[in-house]
């Protein structure tokens, strides 16, 4: 049984108010970031290579780690706002491109997951994983990706 | 119909028991997606249907399991059960099983090879063409992707070549198949020599598909090239009894199509055109020097579809198929079969208009409404040429599930 109660979680909350600032410092529009598994080697990626990944088209980074894509329910609105702000595309675009490989069998489809905290975490524990939030924290255990 | 309800049912428990014990195993994924329709024809029958009374005998039940093994190995494979009438009976099929070698990857371009039975690329929507879930609308256009031929269009054994180029905004993907036509069909016999015993048998053929995409997506084109040889021994009661004085027909498919898709945030907007010369050879049947007469088959058809407010879709389309486009109305073959054969079964016009609403993420509601005039798609095995209608109108309804 549980007798320590967690300590609320900090991380969640700086989070919030960096939305929050963020939204604030743009003037409404929402952030996001991609994240990657500590170890991935690359700083940056072209918007066409972070099509293709999150399309599950490429299968390894450039060091031959192989790829994990993990992404939100398509009605989630950051999914929104990641498909249209980093890959500029719509998400309806990204999930028939999915489908068209998961119901053909040449290839498969990426992992969802329900929250910023479960996004974080899986990326975090998970070798050649990518993903992104609305906003890295400096003390998060992923590094960020930008788009170069 | 119960063993094969007992054999459907065994199936897909066994998939879907496997799901779980599945995701428990690195790189593993299982989905499936089944659909359940209701047929309402004015005329004519589709999918076992009746004039003026309801059919409900259109479902679709399929699942899947994929193993990434490593980023260089995928093996997949895919059952799929479906009835739609007369065309389909539910028996579940192996839809596909191959393994799949990415011999090349970097980020401006991969390369493998497929063995095993691999869906054919024809036009955008043949390879996913059973889940309701990648269609527009209830029904796929008929006039390129017909159900009464769907089998032999739609996978077969074989090996395939295919690649992806990434060149800036656009992306170039390729693949090249030789393979081996399923051809044991009765809608197949039937749509090339009107039902007769005889069997055909497959030879080896070649399909080559090249999609170029631009902007994620934005814009879409394709071409497919295929050429199909198929050879038809008839038994000696075929043909009104003449099939002992016929040799063996050859026929030989040259099919091609150019697809184009402009996908926006609310609109869509699809067209595909296809011509396939039919070519036949040494059926010399006594009177019936028609199943040696060439012809080409074009088909097209024009889409839009609009998501007017989340979770609905708007879909408005006209599509058309003339069987011979020397003869678009069907007067020339009504004549050389002596007034046998009706005119309607070589074209069809179909304009459809349909909604789509999505209560959950994975289910769908369907409802499309088709005014076609003639019946070039419509099965032989559920409409005799006495009965065929040249114009008819349809209702239908469906409700469809993935994951």
């Amino acid at each position: 049984m549980k007798l320590i109660s967690t300590p609320p979680n900090i991380k969640s909350m700086l989070r919030v108010h960096a939305v929050l600032l963020a939204l604030v410092c743009a003037g409404g529009v929402s952030a996001v970031e991609m994240i990657a598994h500590a170890e991935v080697k690359s700083q940056y990626l072209n918007i066409n290579t972070a099509r293709s990944m999150f399309g599950m088209r490429q299968a390894t980074w450039p060091d031959g780690m192989p790829v994990r894509v993990f992404v939100f329910p398509e009605h989630y609105s950051l999914h929104g706002s990641f498909c249209r702000e980093i890959l500029n595309i719509y998400p309806y675009q990204l999930h028939q491109s999915w489908s068209r490989l998961v119901y053909s069998g040449t290839g498969q489809a990426p992992t969802e997951v329900a929250s910023e905290q479960e996004m974080v975490e899986k990326v975090s524990n998970t070798p050649g994983a990518i993903g992104y939030v609305n906003k890295v924290i400096s003390n998060d255990p992923v590094h960020p990706i930008s788009l170069r | 119909m119960i063993q094969s309800i007992r054999f459907l049912y065994v199936s897909f428990a066994c998939l879907l028991s496997g799901a779980a014990f599945a995701a428990e195993l690195e790189g593993v994924q299982v989905h499936a997606f089944a659909s359940q329709g209701a047929v309402l024809t004015s005329q004519n029958q589709f999918a076992g249907s009746k004039p003026a009374s309801a059919g409900f005998d259109a479902r679709e039940l399929g699942g899947n399991i994929s193993w990434q093994a490593s980023p260089n190995w995928l093996v997949s494979g895919q059952l799929v059960s479906r009835r739609a009438g007369a065309m389909d009976n539910g028996a579940v099929r192996v839809d596909y099983a191959f393994v799949d070698r990415t011999l090349v990857e970097n980020e401006q371009r991969n390369l493998g090879v497929r063995l095993g039975k691999v869906k054919n690329p024809y036009g955008f929507f043949n390879m996913t063409r059973d889940v309701a879930d990648t269609r527009a609308g209830i029904m796929l256009p008929q006039s390129i992707y017909q159900d009464q031929i769907r089998n032999f269009f739609l996978a077969a054994p074989g090996v395939s070549l295919y690649g992806n180029e990434e060149l800036g905004a656009n992306t170039l993907s390729w693949q090249v198949s030789v393979l081996q036509p399923q051809v044991n069909s009765a809608n197949l016999t039937a749509y090339i020599v009107d039902p007769q015993m005889g069997h055909f048998n497959g030879r080896t053929s070649m399909l080559s598909q090249l999609l170029w995409e631009r902007d994620g997506g934005k814009w879409r084109a394709g071409l497919s090239l295929g050429q199909f040889g198929v050879h038809f021994q008839p038994m000696p009661t075929d043909f009104f009894g003449m099939g002992s004085f016929a040799g063996a027909g050859d026929i030989k498919l040259n099919t091609g199509v150019l697809s184009l898709e402009h996908n926006r945030e609310d609109w869509s907007y699809t067209a595909e055109y296809a011509s396939t010369r039919q070519i036949r050879n040494n059926f010399n049947v006594p009177g019936f020097s028609i199943l040696d007469k060439d012809t080409t088959i074009e088909a097209y058809y024009l889409q839009a579809l609009w998501r007017f407010v989340p979770r609905w879709q708007a879909l408005a389309r006209y599509d058309a198929i003339y069987l011979d486009k020397q003869d678009r109305n069907g007067t020339a073959f009504f004549a050389a079969t002596g007034g046998m054969l009706p005119a309607a079964q070589r074209y069809a016009r179909d304009v459809t208009v349909g909604l789509r609403y999505e209560p959950a993420p994975s289910w769908s509601l369907f409802a499309e409404i088709h005014h076609v005039n003639g019946g070039a798609w419509l099965s032989k095995l559920e409409n005799t040429p006495a009965s065929l209608k040249g114009a008819w109108d349809m209702l239908l309804l469906q409700a469809a599930w993935h994951f």
